[in-house]
């Protein structure tokens, strides 16, 4: 009892502790909650108007420059202008040194190459008959090569032609010699004999033997029955009768043996007769076969001489092709590039530069590109001139939605503009921006009064205001996969405290500008819209606001 | 004489071979039972890293915003590879709703079993007094009421609640809890124990009906009364589908109805919910424990 007395007591104290625990965490878990919850600055949502300017830095560009160019590579002797310098059509603006440019010395050295080329396929073997009809302008012609070379195709074709019928009248032959070889042996494997009708012969012999033998003995049997007086009748007369018998078999026996015998002499006759025939075949074809070697062995030295021919008439198809024609092609190839040169170098000659040059157009220099003692490139402007009347531009890259804000003939004021405050500036056109034509759009403004190329300007332009009911800083615009959106902070009272939470609403912007923003959703107009966070927040998340 | 101990000897093996084995047997079963507080108890001091090694994909979320329950990758340590109170830190100090749940919990629990155990002393008194048709057909009432699981009943409280306008209130928990009746019908058992003779013998001494039942009934139904209490206070502490239908507010909810929403992102924090949602039972088992197993052998009070 006692010990349980002391157990109960012992969970009852434990329960107590565990229960304050639980009630001091309690009581101090907002304060520490508060502690780990990013703290968030709100703004009210308001109404009011949005002036929904473009704002946005360009630099100065030249509204319609001339580029002076030397087109050849000339030393520079002085420069005479410099940038900011006004100058009139034809002054002075460099001098140049007084030597061939650098494009004629290399024509001037081709020229040579192709000389010194020249010359060299000239002493190379080439048919001096053909050099000179070369030089006299009476080359060949591309249709003379062709007939040329048909020709020369047409002879080597025909030989070999030639060749192959010969080869195949010989293949011919050779097959019709083999043909009367196996003929030949056919023949003499022919063989003849009277085999057959000798056994005939020799089995009725042996018939007649032993039909005799049967008849002395039926004979030596009746005698016997005869002499025998206790002899039957009947025994006698069965006697008599196999007596007669045996004779008749004889007698059968003998016509037979005659009858093979003649067979037999016949069977041998027939045989003589038949090899003699066989004999007289063989030797027949044997002299065919002679006949056709001979042709073979004439053929073959036809074929030998056509071989020789083709392959005569082939080496010159060849080298006139590969050889004979490309030299002559190439002779009169380097010729044309040599004149084709010499134009060249009297083309240079003649526009070769003087020692001066001037301004083609009246105006003001506002690039100078080169200096003294430098060669000029032809492809880059030795200076540019911006022409009198011709004005300046910027560019400024915006939103395709911020264009529609704005229109040609819009006049823009100068931000921070405490120089040129005889400036001006309008809207002279809108294109797509060549840097991402997907999305953005170029503004030009054209800019008149004191400005200079290369000056850095900010422009601001648009001058439609509305009036909307809910504006929102444009730091409470927020932006995901879903669209735009805000967060808003709900507060939720409990006896244990007052808890605020950041809900997430969904909003359409209306229109904007650098610091405030319409939109338009799910809000009354009177929610506590959250615009910036110690820490990322997420819709749903417990916030705290600012003591 | 040799007979007798010989099968003294064989009663004595037959004996202790059953006993061995009743022991396995509930080593067993202790085993199997134990196994998933010590698992729950063990994780909780797990870092939430080494919890998600170790169980992975749990739950995994299908397209079309359900879940899945799938095992994959689960490896139950028992042994936290770095002990730490981190979770218990995340629990206790930087999640008031789960404080407040808990509170809510006792917010809950407290008055239904007080008042439960009021009614249902009262209720058995009556029903142990008082004898006659009516008595049997409500008390006939109570136990098809007992035997109702609570789903088939709920319906008729949701509505009932919206009658009375207690819905999204504690009294619609409450109410059904406190007038419970299967508190009534274990009270009536035991009360039915007492000995009539010591009532009448207390009315032969002058004691009025409040006197008998305050000065006899209740001290001898102690027993009763702790076992009843506790497993009241088990029934509603881990109650979820009450609070879950009858209380719309997540706010209001009590802490079981959290346990039963876990995530795999809360796998961690929940180990350590569990923990610390256990010590309350654990403390009203422990104070109570004597009253249960004397509630469960009562002996009799009269003598002689």
């Amino acid at each position: 009892m006692e010990e349980n007395r002391k157990k109960r007591d012992w969970v009852k104290n434990a329960a107590i502790v565990f229960l304050t625990v639980m009630l001091l965490l309690t009581f101090f878990s907002n304060t520490i909650m508060n502690h780990s919850l990013p703290e968030v600055a709100t703004e009210y949502i308001t109404s009011g108007t949005i002036v929904s300017k473009i704002r946005g830095t360009g630099v100065v560009e030249s509204g319609d420059p001339y580029n002076v160019q030397v087109m050849e590579a000339r030393k520079v002797a002085g420069i005479v202008a410099q940038v900011g310098d006004e100058v009139e059509k034809d002054d002075i603006l460099l001098y140049l040194e007084d030597e061939e440019s650098e494009e004629l010395k290399a024509a001037l050295d081709k020229l040579e190459a192709l000389q010194d080329e020249y010359d060299a396929m000239v002493v190379s073997g080439l048919d001096i008959s053909l050099v000179n009809r070369v030089e006299g302008g009476n080359a060949p012609s591309i249709e003379e090569y062709k007939q040329r070379v048909d020709t020369a195709k047409k002879e080597m074709d025909d030989a070999l032609l030639k060749v192959d019928q010969l080869e195949d009248y010989l293949a011919d032959t050779e097959d019709w010699i083999d043909a009367l070889n196996l003929q030949i042996s056919l023949e003499e494997a022919k063989s003849f004999h009277a085999d057959v009708e000798e056994s005939a012969l020799n089995v009725a012999k042996s018939n007649l033997d032993n039909a005799k033998i049967a008849k002395q003995q039926a004979q030596n049997n009746y005698d016997a029955l005869m002499a025998d007086p206790n002899a039957t009748p009947e025994a006698k007369n069965q006697a008599q009768q196999q007596l007669v018998a045996a004779s008749t078999a004889v007698t059968d026996c003998e016509a037979e043996v005659n009858r093979c015998q003649q067979a037999y002499n016949d069977a041998v006759i027939n045989a003589e007769t038949q090899k003699s025939e066989v004999a007289a075949t063989i030797q027949n074809l044997k002299n065919q076969v002679a006949h056709n070697q001979v042709r073979v062995r004439d053929i073959g030295n036809d074929l030998a001489e056509h071989q020789e021919d083709y392959e005569r008439k082939q080496k010159v198809y060849n080298d006139l092709v590969n050889t004979s024609i490309p030299a002559e092609m190439n002779l009169v190839k380097k010729l044309e590039d040599i004149a084709e040169q010499k134009e060249e170098v009297a083309k240079l000659r003649d526009k070769s530069e003087g020692a001066t040059i001037t301004a083609p157009v009246a105006g003001k220099i506002i690039s100078v590109n080169v200096v003294s003692g430098e060669t000029t490139n032809p492809a880059m402007p030795v200076f540019v001139i911006q022409p009198e009347g011709k004005g300046y531009t910027v560019s400024i890259s915006v939103t395709k939605e911020q264009a529609t804000r704005v229109s040609v003939g819009d006049p823009a004021d100068l931000v921070n503009a405490w120089w040129g405050s005889e400036m001006e500036a309008v809207v002279q056109s809108i294109r797509p921006d060549p840097n991402n034509p997907s999305k953005n759009k170029l503004i030009i403004f054209k800019i008149t009064g004191e400005v200079t190329a290369g000056q850095s300007l900010t422009l601001s332009v648009g001058q439609k205001s509305a009036e909307y009911s809910t504006i929102v800083p444009n730091s409470a615009i927020r932006e995901d996969n879903n669209g735009k959106f805000i967060l808003i902070v709900e507060q939720k009272s409990s006896p244990l405290g007052n808890r605020f939470v950041a809900t997430r609403v969904d909003v359409e912007v209306l229109a904007s500008d650098d610091t405030k923003t319409a939109i338009q959703g799910g809000v009354y107009g009177y929610e506590n819209v959250i615009t910036t966070a110690t820490q990322p927040i997420e819709a749903g998340q417990l916030i705290r606001l600012p003591d | 004489m040799r007979k007798t101990n010989h099968s003294a000897k064989r009663k004595n093996i037959f004996r202790i071979s059953g006993l061995t084995l009743a022991t396995i047997i509930a080593i067993f079963a202790a085993v199997i039972f134990l196994t998933p507080i010590v698992l729950t108890i063990t994780n909780s001091f797990m870092t939430q890293s080494e919890i998600s090694a170790n169980y992975g994909s749990v739950f995994e979320n299908t397209g079309d915003g359900g879940k899945v329950y799938i095992s994959e990758k689960v490896n139950l340590k028992f042994i936290p590879d770095k002990v730490t109170l981190q979770q218990y830190f995340t629990v206790l100090l930087k999640s008031p709703e789960y404080l407040i749940k808990f509170w809510n919990s006792v917010f809950l629990v407290g008055p239904i079993v007080i008042f439960q155990i009021v009614v249902a002393t009262l209720a058995s008194y009556g029903f142990m007094r008082y004898r006659g048709r009516l008595r049997e057909i409500i008390f006939f009432a109570y136990i098809i009421l007992m035997l109702m699981p609570y789903q088939v009943t709920l319906v008729p409280n949701y509505l009932v609640s919206g009658w009375l306008d207690i819905l999204d209130t504690y009294w619609a928990i409450l109410l059904p809890g406190i007038f419970s009746p299967f508190a009534v019908y274990l009270m009536t058992k035991f009360m039915r124990r007492i000995p009539t003779a010591m009532i009448e013998a207390a009315q032969m001494d002058g004691a009025r009906e409040w006197q008998i039942f305050t000065k006899i009934c209740v001290p001898l139904c102690k027993g009763a009364i702790c076992s009843v209490a506790i497993l009241i206070f088990i029934d509603y502490w881990n109650m979820v589908e009450q609070p879950l239908i009858l209380l719309s507010d997540p706010e209001m909810h009590p802490l079981s109805v959290f346990l039963s929403k876990i995530n795999a992102s809360e796998i961690g924090l929940a180990f350590a919910v569990a923990s610390v949602y256990m010590i309350p039972s654990l403390f009203v088992f422990l104070y109570g424990e004597e009253y249960l197993v004397e509630g469960i052998t009562y002996q009799g009070g009269i003598k002689g």
